[in-house]
């Protein structure tokens, strides 16, 4: 069976052919899921979240007309119902988006620090730990692999400020890979 | 490039350094042990952060989107269908009483006592406020262009049907 490419998915399902949607499901559900996870930090309403995504994303497909890249315009359905939800419980996690240049704690990672086995589980429990924004970059960027003036465009920022992001991102987990020498393993 | 920046080694992980700023680069930390470490430090970040585990959505979540499209486009398609239903019946209704006051108008029989007399009289004397001269050719008109709709309007019915019955086919 020939495999299609994304676009033709989209073409096919605006043809309707309903049924091809759930390629698209399954090409983008883990990496969405993924996002989610991180941004309402609860999987009950993640699982929520990306059902209600892919059912805009459905119903809103006849709008998308290829002129961005089509993961582009997905995550910025992803974010905004992340988002919706986020408001509509009132989360605390709205106030650490609310600014980019707000200063923030990695917090006591000696704990997390005695807890991990080697440098790769040390640096995934850290990146769990950075402020929600900070840590959707690093997911859009590593795992997406959007650049980033699609993340900024996913997330409704300035270029630079997506870059800053990134940057205090890394810089921060360095910091803390460097204290605890695990960089010793490469010398 | 004195001082070994972060920015320095955010552009040296996203290759935006020139030849040069790498060869000054590799100096700077040739001579220092802890620039050496901090640049490696940096960029084991950068190569644990791309293999950053993606984690597995539910077993059954396509399923389970599926179902909910499938409901919403039934659901939709149902909508529209008793909506077109509903006016089609409406506009058929509406010609048969116009055909059948007319028909009686016609005709010119006496049918007092029956249960449209009502009807027919509020009709005619509502067509006649109108002023519309009726005899047997524009009857005859009338009732030929209501035959047609009433044919293409079944038409229409069994093409929407078949049309619902293909989309369901295509879904499930």
């Amino acid at each position: 069976m020939k495999k299609l490419t994304e676009l033709e998915i989209i073409e096919s399902v605006k043809k309707g052919n309903h049924g091809d949607f759930a390629l698209l499901i399954d090409i983008y559900k883990d990496r969405a899921f993924t996002l989610l996870k991180k941004m309402l930090k609860n999987e009950m309403d993640a699982e929520e979240a990306l059902q209600d995504s892919f059912l805009k994303v459905f119903n809103s497909l006849s709008d998308f007309r290829a002129e961005s890249k089509f993961s582009t315009w997905f995550y910025r359905v992803v974010y905004n119902t992340a988002l919706t939800i986020i408001s509509s419980k009132k989360r605390k996690i709205i106030m650490e988006m609310s600014s980019v240049d707000d200063h923030y704690d990695l917090g006591d990672d000696d704990k997390i620090y005695s807890e991990t086995e080697n440098y790769h589980e040390y640096i995934f429990k850290l990146v769990d730990k950075l402020p929600v924004r900070n840590a959707l970059v690093i997911i859009l960027f590593y795992i997406d692999g959007l650049s980033l003036n699609e993340i900024s465009k996913v997330l409704g920022i300035s270029l630079v400020n997506t870059k800053v992001l990134l940057h205090r991102s890394r810089n921060a987990l360095r910091d803390l890979v460097f204290k605890h020498n695990y960089q010793e393993v490469l010398l | 490039m004195k001082n070994l920046t972060d920015e320095m080694l955010n552009k040296l992980i996203d290759n935006e350094l020139n030849t040069t700023e790498i060869d000054e680069l590799h100096k700077l930390i040739k001579n220092n042990d802890e620039l050496l470490s901090r640049t490696k430090a940096h960029q084991m970040v950068d190569s644990v952060l791309k293999n950053l585990k993606i984690e597995n959505a539910p077993e059954n979540t396509t399923e389970l989107i599926m179902g909910k499209i499938t409901k919403s486009i039934l659901y939709k398609d149902r909508k529209n269908g008793f909506f077109k239903f509903i006016i089609g019946s409406f506009v058929v209704t509406l010609f048969l009483v116009i055909g059948f006051v007319f028909s009686s108008a016609n005709a010119g029989q006496e049918n007092s006592g029956t249960q449209f007399d009502g009807i027919r009289n509020f009709m005619l004397e509502f067509l006649s406020n109108l002023s519309i001269p009726i005899n047997n050719e524009i009857l005859s008109i009338v009732t030929s262009a209501l035959t047609v709709i009433i044919l293409i309007s079944g038409y229409f019915i069994v093409e929407q049907h078949k049309s619902f019955k293909q989309k369901l086919n295509r879904i499930l």
